[in-house]
């Protein structure tokens, strides 16, 4: 089976190769007319001058180069115009590349070769896989289309972290270099953003499987530890960044207080200070809604995290002969309802009771 | 030689020299401390129910006030603030002044109380202290005073039960959760309160610690300790310190539910001052507080700002009422010289006028 593909595919490019060989064969200058073995139907003059011998010609042509090759008619022209396609394709980029409109720098290299990356597959479809025989097509669909997904999966998970490559580079260079803490705030973020993205929907996959809660619960734990971790990091950026510009400005104003003498004049005074400029820093800081917000989103991941932790605790704990923390939950509820109905029936009997003394006649 | 900041260098050394003498003498001070001293007031425990305990202070005078008054703390921190040591003590302070005293202790929720809620606090253990002081001491009414949480707790108690309050006493008592000014309230408003119920059950006392450290973090985390180096060698002093040190982390844990509908009710949807809260199945009007009412607010407050405590006097329907404002803190209303001088004395006159 492969040896006939084989060699139905090698007799067709053979074919194809003569016949076009032949076709291109010049038409001027020495040749002579009888060393033309092939057909001439891309000279018009001969064409018009006998029409039933040129589409002779041509279908000879194609006799030619599809002579090993079972498809219709009307797929074979559908072949040519792919083929044709494939050539428009190679024009393009040559056209891209031409001196007088190309210039070669960087980004215009870049940018022939994501539209050469884009036509690729057409390309490879249009000047190749057109020519193998149905089975083989069939085959190349699937692995094609599957190549095609995996491709688009690939691109759609690394695109958010090669998307953003130069700005986290940016912003890692000023965090690094010239201690800025926006910089790191943003870098943390913007991490944080890309993992959404790409890793997090890893995590957050459906599991299959007699351990499926369990896997589903790890993965959770995973994910919520990450956001925990990448919360609490802008959190505390967002701290220090305080200290740190409050020490800027403090540095700043010592130095204007020092022109006119009038700036702390001991190691106790200046930390006074500098304690009062920080208090004052922090308050201003705290008061917005956005550190409220999130104060709230650190106080979210972290619950988030320990719910995710105590599950998993729970599952890993639950071959073990012990209560786990839901039991003793549904054991406090039913205590705290029974102690309530005990409540009422006492202070009920207490009044019964008080009732029963205050109606009871005298003693004889 | 001068340093670049213009700090002489001979003060400098001067100072690093001293602070290390204080180390050295502090370290002695601190391996022989006793800082004992605290919740140490005489008294007894009368009632109890569940973790709640009701605890009656021995009279100090020979008559003391006909009314007694029930003090209800907040369910944060613990009660013995007021009693920080027999020397600052607010409560030894009021015994002296003659007043007739009971204390609510709270205790320490565990797992098993993550279901209690408002209304077990304030219909539950409030409303049987008040019912055990009153068939106690045969009267139809007492006095109470409230504490921070334990402030609002009683408004809510006097308006939902005026029939048993003779006169209420509110301090640094947030009722109008809707202001701006107070970074706990700012910050309980975008909290995920279910979230953290959900999470913990009975929320910790830790938890709780954090957040209040954070409304200050370098004066409450590191300026203090800075400050404390000064006090090293002077056992007293170190003393004191402790004493407050423990308090303040001695946090007792949340319960869930009512924790919940405390911060959501209150803290976010500042229903008490609306007239919208329900306890049990009784909407809480503020009108309903007919009692004199004496409202004493911290000015320096950072807990419980004074716009927080301030509107009380408008909503209640009391024509017998007063603020009294002090220029202290929080803490400072129960601790500091003023609080003996001013804020006890105030609190002990107003009541017993209005006891006889």
């Amino acid at each position: 089976m492969a040896t006939d593909y084989l060699n139905q595919f090698f007799n067709a490019q053979k074919n194809m190769f003569e016949a076009w060989q032949n076709t291109f064969t010049a038409k001027t200058g020495t040749a002579k007319a009888e060393d033309k073995a092939g057909p001439d139907f891309m000279d018009f003059s001969s064409f018009q001058e006998n029409a039933m011998k040129n589409f002779k010609n041509i279908t000879d042509f194609y006799s030619n180069v599809f002579n090993d090759f079972t498809g219709s008619p009307a797929e074979i022209l559908q072949k040519m115009n792919q083929s044709m396609e494939m050539y428009n394709n190679v024009y393009k980029v040559w056209e891209n590349l031409n001196p007088k409109t190309f210039v070669p720098n960087t980004e215009n290299i870049q940018k022939i070769l994501e539209e050469w990356s884009s036509q690729y597959w057409k390309f490879i479809e249009a000047n190749y896989i057109a020519h193998l025989p149905d089975p083989m097509q069939k085959a190349y669909k699937q692995f094609s289309e599957m190549t095609e997904s995996y491709q688009n999966m690939m691109s759609n998970f690394f695109t958010p972290w090669t998307g953003n490559t130069d700005q986290l580079n940016e912003l890692a260079f000023k965090m690094t270099y010239m201690a800025n803490f926006d910089s790191f705030i943003a870098i943390v973020k913007l991490w944080k953003e890309n993992y959404d993205k790409s890793y997090k929907k890893i995590l957050n996959m459906p599991s299959i499987g007699i351990n499926r809660e369990l896997f589903e619960r790890q993965y959770d734990a995973i994910d919520k530890t990450i956001t925990f971790i990448t919360t609490y990091i802008e959190f505390f950026g967002q701290v220090f960044k305080v200290s740190q510009e409050t020490m800027q400005k403090v540095i700043t104003d010592y130095a204007e207080m020092m022109k006119s003498g009038n700036q702390p004049k001991t190691m106790e005074e200046f930390h006074k200070y500098w304690a009062k400029e920080i208090d004052k820093s922090f308050d201003k800081v705290y008061l917005t809604d956005d550190f409220s917000k999130l104060m709230s989103t650190v106080v979210d991941s972290t619950m988030e995290l320990k719910k995710e932790s105590d599950k998993l605790m729970e599952e890993y704990l639950s071959i073990l002969p012990l209560p786990k923390k839901s039991d003793m939950d549904s054991l406090y509820k039913t205590i705290y309802n029974l102690k309530n109905e005990v409540k009422v029936l006492k202070k009920e009997l207490e009044r019964l009771n008080e009732r029963s003394v205050s109606v009871q006649p005298e003693a004889k | 030689m001068e340093n670049k900041w213009n700090m002489g260098l001979e003060p400098m050394l001067e100072e690093m020299a001293q602070m290390q003498e204080k180390m050295i003498k502090g370290a002695e001070v601190l391996m022989n401390i006793n800082f004992e001293g605290s919740d140490q007031t005489e008294k007894s425990l009368v009632y109890q129910e569940d973790k709640m305990r009701l605890y009656h202070y021995k009279a100090t005078v020979k008559k003391p006030c006909k009314i007694p008054a029930l003090i209800v703390y907040a369910l944060v921190n613990r009660h013995y603030m007021m009693d920080i040591d027999q020397e600052k003590s607010f409560i030894k302070k009021l015994l002296d002044s003659g007043l007739d005293l009971y204390l609510i202790d709270w205790g320490y929720p565990t797992a098993e109380d993550r279901y209690l809620t408002l209304e077990d606090y304030i219909n539950g253990y409030i409303d049987n202290a008040i019912d055990y002081i009153r068939k106690e001491h045969k009267l139809e009414k007492v006095n109470l005073i409230g504490v921070c949480q334990g402030g609002t707790f009683s408004t809510i108690y006097a308006a939902l039960h005026p029939d048993k309050i003779k006169n209420l006493v509110t301090m640094v008592t947030p009722v109008d959760f809707g202001v701006e000014d107070g970074l706990l309230i700012k910050w309980s408003k975008a909290m995920n309160v279910d979230n953290i119920v959900d999470t913990y059950g009975v929320v910790p006392g830790s938890f709780m610690n954090y957040g209040f450290l954070l409304l200050k973090p370098y004066g409450l985390m590191i300026d203090k300790y800075i400050g404390v180096i000064d006090k090293l060698d002077d056992p007293d002093s170190m003393a004191n310190f402790l004493r407050m040190e423990k308090w303040i982390f001695d946090s007792p844990a949340q319960a869930g539910e009512a924790f919940r509908r405390f911060l959501k009710e209150c803290y976010q949807e500042n229903k008490l001052i609306k007239g919208e809260l329900i306890i049990g199945n009784s909407k809480v009007n503020l009108k309903n507080i007919t009692m004199p009412l004496l409202n004493m607010l911290a000015l320096y407050d950072h807990l419980v700002p004074p716009s927080a405590t301030r509107p009380l006097n408008d909503a209640v329907g009391s024509e017998d009422k007063e603020l009294m404002e002090y220029p202290v803190g929080h803490i400072g209303m129960y601790v500091s010289s003023r609080a003996q001088k001013e804020v006890a004395p105030k609190l002990s006159s107003w009541l017993q006028e209005r006891s006889k």
